[in-house]
């Protein structure tokens, strides 16, 4: 079945996140494993619950998946590695004043970066 | 594949040492790591990462082999990499270009991370914390110019 609302589509992307990125891409980065899968699931779920979308979501070179939501100049970009943690960056494209830190991958961890989140974006 | 330009070619050229910090280093990157006509983060990685030397060739020669022919390169200057960084106040690290030519490849090479003197490499990366590395990403993508733009993103 085709996916029909926004969230079900981003849902998708997630799942086929190795048949759904570009060929090229999957052959020279990392392949995400089911941990930084499971924890990407659950931090978008969280984030879909809320009512926001990401901007972007991707594998990230590093290994794992990344998802990003920006509003202007700002984003914050959550990585879910391969190694199973969670690391945030706070980025502004106009100041170039950042900073990142580490999240815990639990429903409770994903709620208070995505409160944190809002502020930043929107502050 | 394109056909390798001889200039290219190692040919027995020695290593190169010593890098101006107005040069400029060259790096591939996939047309989805265009973010919002910037670059993202994601176009960056460490350990070793490679880059192409200005010194010795065009950004066009990171594109030479077909399955990247739609892809882009960024570029930024040696003296943009943030070359020394101290972590939660405690943790010295050092990041350095190196020359590291192939043989079909002289220009090729890449910058290296040091944590309190240690080369990080893929089987030591636990020594890089993952908040100072994405830092040290982002950086990078900050400074860096789009030298041959990517085709659209799929």
């Amino acid at each position: 079945m085709e996916p029909s609302t926004q969230d079900e589509l981003w849902l998708a992307k997630l799942d086929d996140v190795l048949s759904s990125q570009p060929e090229s891409r999957t052959k020279h980065f990392p392949v995400p494993t089911e941990t930084a899968i499971a924890n990407a699931r659950s931090f978008l779920g969280e984030l879909l619950s809320t009512g926001n979308n990401p901007t972007r979501l991707t594998i990230s070179a590093v290994g794992g998946i990344a998802i990003t939501r920006r509003n202007g100049t700002r984003k914050v970009m959550v990585e879910c590695l391969n190694n199973s943690q969670v690391h945030a960056l706070f980025a502004d494209d106009e100041t170039h004043q950042m900073h990142t830190r580490n999240v815990q991958p639990t429903p409770l961890g994903f709620r208070t970066l995505l409160a944190e989140s809002d502020g930043y974006l929107n502050g | 594949m394109a056909e390798i330009p001889n200039e290219m070619m190692t040919q027995g050229r020695p290593v190169d040492p010593v890098f101006q910090d107005d040069e400029r280093l060259f790096r591939r990157f996939h047309p989805d790591d265009l973010e919002d006509g910037g670059i993202s983060s994601d176009a960056v990685e460490l350990p070793d990462m490679s880059v192409n030397r200005s010194k010795y060739g065009p950004p066009e020669w990171l594109l030479l082999d077909e399955e990247f022919e739609d892809w882009g390169v960024l570029s930024f200057r040696v003296d943009q990499i943030p070359v020394e960084l101290i972590h939660n106040g405690q943790t010295h690290y050092t990041f350095l270009p190196q020359h590291v030519p192939h043989r079909r490849n002289y220009p090729h090479s890449e910058v290296w991370a040091f944590c309190e003197g240690e080369h990080v490499t893929d089987q030591t990366m636990s020594l890089l914390d993952p908040d100072l590395h994405l830092r040290w990403r982002q950086t990078i993508a900050w400074q860096s110019k789009i030298a041959i733009t990517p085709d659209s993103p799929s």
